[in-house]
């Protein structure tokens, strides 16, 4: 074994000038593949925390599909595609999915009567019920989050406002009436009584008439009806519809990044489901980070193939040149797998010198650089991840070994052969 | 019988035409013989050489070498062969010019993969035998024409093979040299070896013990 490390080490320093060659090409196509990656990372980082970060991604509000209708009328609900227990459990599993929030519809009748200052006003209304999470921020105080958890506490129900009403009431309807504005802090705190199971047009036996206080406004609900505690909606439902199961006319779901935006999308589609979201800006930034990666890849692969094939030319130069020496040794006792595997030990051996001069340079120079460049939200990693360090590792070991494949066949087939 | 040769035949393709090389050579040698081949240039001495030592696949028939078949479907087998049973001399010494004489001759024992001190001083015995011992440590390349070929030849003798191949080891020798070159390969004869030899020499012809000529592919007994 000595004796044909011996013969290794006689193979490279017999074509010293090659060998040098090789590693100086080895050693710098794994620094400028390195620093490509290590560019291309930080670029990553770069947009994702200038854009991508800053900009996160849209929440994902989910539907059920379109019903179908004749005239004015829905002729079927869409069953198919119902939002209810299971889908919710099954999107909160998806990968990428932080949070769910249902919404759901008090389906019996609802009416509010405001009374104030001998002023009675009594309005057919519409409600849903919404998580506490999804509105935390936007009930005015701490009481109001206790009692949105527990309306039983105080036997007063909290309800939140969409804005978009509120802005209507005062550019419409005030205006138009005579009525005073309402303004958002003067009426936090406001109390009113609804009637559970009791509108116009319709009383159910049992009705209840509720005190209810006005805990904020909201933003993230965006619809024309009054916004109530999940869980009462829930509890009325069950109350007043028999054999009632939950059911959802919305949900809110919210992701962790643009990627998984788009991911959790296509996969609540494909549970029939309607994807109502701005997809817009996390499309352009994962095709931005997608464009970059290509551009990267491009540049490696060019590095690569030229890599190889300044190395090919090398290696092939140099078996050439010492195809009389190669010759010999058949002559006196060398096999084909003894030559090929002295070869190939000469070229691995290069590779490894040059893998991880062209690893050390990268270090070094990214250290070099950090010094000098500065733009900030940019950073560059001094250190290799571990992956990226052990692929540029074996593809600097192994780029002359495969360049010296060519010239081993040809070798063999006009060299060596006996015939 | 050191080396047994039945019905090689070889074929080549030159310039689109298969021309015949070898066509039905047989030849036997015993230890202590010499046998010297002449023929015209090209007509296939060097290619029954390369048939014998493993290097050139026969087209048919056998070769046997201290009564055991050459195979030459496996290179690593013959490789081994060559290395172990056949001492390989040339016309052109084919030596390691940047090398030391010492590290020429210890060539096929580093491919063996055994260089210990038994292998050294044999060498040296070898260096010393052929009168060369004070170039051990002098690089190939300044070596006059006759000193190159007795580095040759204890090159091919230092892993103690039965059988020797001389492919015209003193065509490039002058007479003197030749002659000193000739005597040790008589030498070897002595000391049990077989050699076959191609040679044009006149001199080598009356030493040795079975002289052929080849003509049209074929060995043919000298008068």
């Amino acid at each position: 074994m000595i004796q044909r490390l011996y013969l290794v080490v006689k193979e490279i320093a017999g074509s010293r000038f090659v060998s040098i060659i090789v590693l100086l090409s080895v050693t710098m196509s794994v620094f400028a593949v390195g620093l490509f990656s290590i560019a291309g990372d930080s670029l990553s980082h770069y947009i994702h925390n200038r854009f991508a970060s800053s900009i996160p991604p849209n929440t994902i509000r989910i539907s059920t599909r379109q019903p179908r209708s004749l005239f004015l009328f829905e002729t079927a609900r869409p069953m198919a595609s119902a939002i209810n227990d299971r889908v919710i459990k099954n999107i909160r599993g998806m990968d990428g999915v932080t949070e769910v929030w249902p919404v759901s519809a008090l389906r019996i009748p609802i009416q509010a009567r405001v009374s104030y200052l001998g002023f009675n006003y009594r309005s057919d209304i519409l409600a849903f019920g919404v998580p506490q999470r999804l509105v935390a921020g936007e009930l005015a105080g701490e009481r109001y989050r206790r009692l949105w958890r527990d309306p039983g506490r105080e036997r007063v129900i909290p309800v939140l406002i969409p804005r978009v009403i509120l802005r209507s009431y005062n550019d419409g309807m005030a205006a138009s009436n005579n009525l005073p504005r309402i303004s958002e802090r003067g009426a936090v705190g406001f109390g009113f009584k609804l009637f559970m199971g009791r509108s116009s047009l319709r009383t159910l036996d049992g009705y209840e008439d509720m005190d209810t206080v006005i805990a904020g406004f909201t933003d993230q609900v965006d619809s024309f009806a009054l916004i109530l505690p999940l869980g009462l909606v829930s509890e009325y439902n069950k109350k007043f519809i028999d054999g009632y199961r939950n059911e959802y006319q919305y949900a809110y779901i919210k992701v962790n990044s643009h990627a998984a935006m788009l991911r959790v999308s296509s996969g609540i589609q494909s549970l029939g489901l309607v994807v109502e979201a701005e997809k817009g800006v996390s499309l352009q930034i994962m095709r931005l980070k997608e464009t970059i990666t290509l551009i990267i890849r491009l540049l490696q692969s060019i590095i690569v193939i030229i890599a190889i094939i300044a190395i090919s030319f090398a290696t092939m130069i140099a078996v050439l040149n010492r195809i009389e020496y190669y010759r010999t040794l058949r002559l006196i006792g060398a096999s084909r797998a003894f030559l090929t595997a002295t070869i190939l030990a000469k070229y691995l051996i290069i590779g490894f010198a040059g893998a991880w001069g062209g690893t050390s340079l990268l270090g070094y120079a990214s250290a070099r650089v950090i010094e000098h460049f500065h733009l900030t939200g940019f950073m560059i990693s001094v250190s290799l991840p571990e992956e990226i360090f052990r692929t540029l590792f074996l593809f600097g070991m192994l780029i002359p070994v495969m360049s010296a494949l060519p010239a081993l066949v040809k070798l063999y087939v006009k060299g060596l052969s006996g015939d | 019988m050191i080396l047994r040769v039945e019905n090689i035949r070889k074929r080549y393709r030159i310039a689109g035409v298969k021309r015949q090389i070898l066509s039905g050579v047989d030849l036997s040698l015993k230890s202590g013989q010499i046998c010297s081949i002449t023929g015209m240039s090209g007509c296939g001495k060097t290619t029954l050489l390369n048939v014998i030592a493993g290097i050139t696949r026969p087209g048919g028939g056998s070769v046997y070498i201290n009564d055991r078949r050459m195979a030459y479907a496996l290179d690593l087998i013959a490789a081994r062969r060559r290395n172990r049973e056949i001492g390989f001399i040339f016309q052109t010494f084919r030596l390691l010019n940047d090398e030391t004489v010492l590290s020429n001759v210890l060539l096929p024992a580093r491919i063996r993969g055994r260089v210990g001190r038994e292998t050294r001083e044999f060498a040296d015995e070898m260096l010393e035998r052929l009168k060369i011992y004070k170039f051990k440590k002098t690089k190939a390349a300044i070596l006059s024409g006759g000193q190159k070929q007795r580095v040759a030849i204890a090159r091919a003798l230092v892993n103690r093979p039965n059988l020797i191949l001389a492919d015209e080891p003193t065509a490039n020798l002058d007479r003197k040299t030749a002659q000193e070159i000739f005597d040790i390969l008589l030498d070897l004869k002595k000391a049990g070896k077989a050699v076959l030899i191609v040679t044009h020499d006149d001199y080598m012809h009356r030493q040795s013990d079975l002289v052929y000529t080849m003509e049209d592919g074929a060995l043919k007994a000298a008068p």
